[in-house]
């Protein structure tokens, strides 16, 4: 497999890690739970019977993987520097999206705030606008927006927000 | 019966539409769902008359169960778990430039799905009630079981992949508590796991912030590239061509509703799968076909109705709506259960009537409504992604209050714009993340009562054939699986 096959199949790779790190906390955790006392299977049976599943497709995958010399639907598609300018993009939204839910655990940082700045940073992220007039209308629609939604959802709904 | 359809038609009428339409607006937003709108609207109808409030609180059950359409077909956003099939083939029918098809497809299927399910529970409830409550856990285990098999027919193509997204649901469904002991398991020592992955916030992460991620990625645009399609929401010709799907998905969702505790997003799930499995072109599902579309929605609306059966015929509440419904009776001094018929006929016969004006005022507003929400597809993403993901927040956050959820929600967004990138379908996934608790609890809940025997799975008649078909549809799978190999191969 070549290292340009390697690198365009990294998310079916990642994906797999991702599986079978799932199935051996599974496994792992089954077997520390005791055995059943008053039914067959008990408790850790499931989530024993299902890693080992789990891993049992992994290697399958991995075997048709080697066997048709990398991931052909992956390579047809997703290749280029425009696969990494997007992923890139995405991580960036990512970053942004976990900066404004970590706000939330700062009590003193009121959701009206946080919500305002999160709307208008990430339209300024997807968008990349820099005319004055356009940015001052998104602060201000961010704003209210953030307020409505605060409104709506507390005074209606009950949601503690 | 005249004389509380005429109540129904001139005292009860706004109740209805007021109920409908807050009913599809809640259903519309993640995080606020049926049984939240309709508990705050109990406390409001102590001043309303027993049939008026029961037609309020009808019609909001059955305006949210649509609702759902809205955000899944449009965002790609399930307001309602039911809804969550719909989002398979509504979105991405919307994406190509049909979001007015897509949208009327849906609330068309939700309207005749509905008015099946109203007919069977006008003219057959007490029979189909005794036998639904003669299901036991290894019956509903072999229904599970005949779902969770049809992941397999619904991966044609890719079997390892679906098969892998669907494990890997399973186990991810299985921390917290242990459905049968109540001890804790898999929580890893994190207390935020005790009560396992709430299931909002997994398929927000999933299905709805996976795909912001996957936008972001993308060039800015318009939702919908194609400005030119069709603008006609819905079409008669519909009925005839689609004639079977709406019937078969109808059935299907009306007799899983009937089921206590197993609910419309699982009658969805099999609805779809069964459509799949039936096609002659299973290729077309997830890419926007308009039999997916109905039978989702066909499916979780006649589910909606068919579990008002039991609640009217045997005063059994099969889902939390319908419990909260059975509360508003008992709060209203109705008596509901088995005697509702014989001794407060005009009270079944107000819920029956109120579901069928229901339909109709549902069908009205979402006609009326579906053009102007279509036009939300031409809105540039960069206006619609932010609010989305507060909206993602918000649902997350609602569930039980913890800031753990909307981490959690962002967990699986990433896993989900990952799977998204390997071309690992997200279909199998939440199905097997549903399904998977309720197989096990079935399954060990029968093993307890049959000390330990499985042979009832087999000696049960209901059992042996759905199993059968379980089997019969993996068999299906593999086969074309190895087909379309050899057919690749040559």
């Amino acid at each position: 497999m070549t290292r340009r096959l390697l690198r365009e199949s990294t998310p079916a790779l990642l994906f797999m890690l991702v599986v079978c790190a799932v199935a051996a906390a599974a496994i792992h955790a089954s077997m520390a739970i005791p055995p059943a006392v008053y039914e067959r299977i008990g408790s850790g049976a499931f989530p024993m019977a299902l890693g080992v599943l789990a891993l049992g497709l992994v290697g399958l995958k991995a075997l048709s993987f080697l066997m048709a010399g990398g991931a052909q639907e992956e390579v047809e598609s997703e290749a280029g520097p425009a696969t990494a300018h997007s992923a890139a993009k995405a991580f960036g939204a990512l970053a942004l999206i976990t900066a404004y839910f970590a706000t939330f655990a700062l009590p003193a940082v009121p959701f009206t705030l946080a919500t305002s700045a999160f709307t208008f940073l990430m339209f300024v992220f997807l968008t990349g606008e820099r005319r004055i007039p356009v940015l001052a209308a998104a602060l201000i629609s961010s704003v209210l927006f953030a307020f409505l939604v605060h409104y709506v959802f507390t005074s209606f709904f009950y949601v503690d927000i | 019966m005249s004389e509380v359809f005429a109540h129904i038609l001139t005292g009860g009428l706004p109740w209805i539409v007021l109920g409908t339409a807050v009913g599809i607006f809640v259903g519309a937003i993640p995080g606020l769902s049926g049984a939240m709108v309709i508990s705050l609207a109990l406390p409001m109808t102590f001043f309303m008359s027993g049939e008026d409030a029961l037609l309020l609180l009808v019609s909001m059950y059955i305006g949210a169960t649509t609702g759902g359409l809205i955000s899944a077909t449009l965002m790609r956003m399930p307001g309602t778990e039911a809804a969550i099939m719909t989002t398979l083939d509504g979105y991405p029918m919307a994406a190509a430039g049909e979001p007015a098809r897509a949208l009327g497809l849906g609330v068309l299927a939700s309207f005749v799905g509905s008015m099946i399910a109203w007919l069977i529970l006008a003219l057959l409830s007490p029979p189909l009630s005794l036998i639904a409550v003669r299901f036991g856990p290894y019956e509903i285990f072999a229904m599970t079981v005949v779902a969770l098999s049809l992941i397999a027919t619904i991966s044609r193509g890719s079997l390892v992949n679906g098969l892998l997204a669907a494990v890997l649901g399973a186990l991810v469904s299985l921390p917290g508590v242990d459905p049968i002991t109540g001890t804790l398991r898999l929580t890893f020592g994190f207390h935020g796991l005790d009560n396992g992955f709430a299931l909002l916030p997994v398929l927000l992460g999933a299905l709805v912030l996976s795909q912001v991620l996957a936008d972001c990625g993308d060039a800015i645009r318009p939702m919908s590239a194609t400005r030119g399609g069709s603008r006609v929401v819905m079409r008669m010709s519909d009925l005839a061509r689609y004639a079977w799907t709406f019937l078969r998905s109808s059935l299907v969702g009306t007799w899983i509703g009937i089921l206590p505790g197993v609910g419309g997003t699982t009658a969805s799930i099999a609805a779809y799968s069964i459509e799949k499995a039936v096609s002659r072109t299973p290729e077309r599902f997830g890419k926007g076909a308009a039999e997916g579309i109905i039978a989702s929605e066909a499916a979780n609306n006649s589910g909606t109705v068919g579990a008002l059966v039991p609640l009217i015929t045997l005063g059994i509440p099969g889902s939390v709506i319908t419990a909260i419904l059975l509360g508003a009776m008992v709060i209203h001094n109705l008596n509901p259960g088995p005697l509702l018929f014989a001794e407060n006929p005009a009270i079944a016969y107000t819920i029956i009537g109120g579901v069928l004006v229901a339909n109709v005022a549902m069908l009205a507003i979402m006609w009326l409504a579906t053009p102007l929400l279509a036009r939300l597809m031409y809105v540039n993403k960069a206006y619609l992604l932010p609010p989305i993901v507060v909206f993602c927040f918000i649902g997350a956050y609602s569930v039980s209050s913890r800031l753990f959820d909307a981490g959690v929600m962002l967990v699986f967004a990433a896993l989900g714009y990952l799977m998204h990138k390997a071309k690992i379908p997200t279909g199998p996934f939440i199905i097997a993340y549903i399904l998977t608790p309720m197989a096990e609890e079935n399954l060990r809940s029968g093993l307890v009562i049959y000390d330990g025997s499985y042979l009832p799975l087999l000696t049960r008649p209901v059992c042996a054939i759905f199993l059968a078909v379980a089997v019969a549809f993996i068999v299906w799978a593999l086969v074309s699986e190895l087909r379309s190999f050899r057919k690749a191969a040559a």
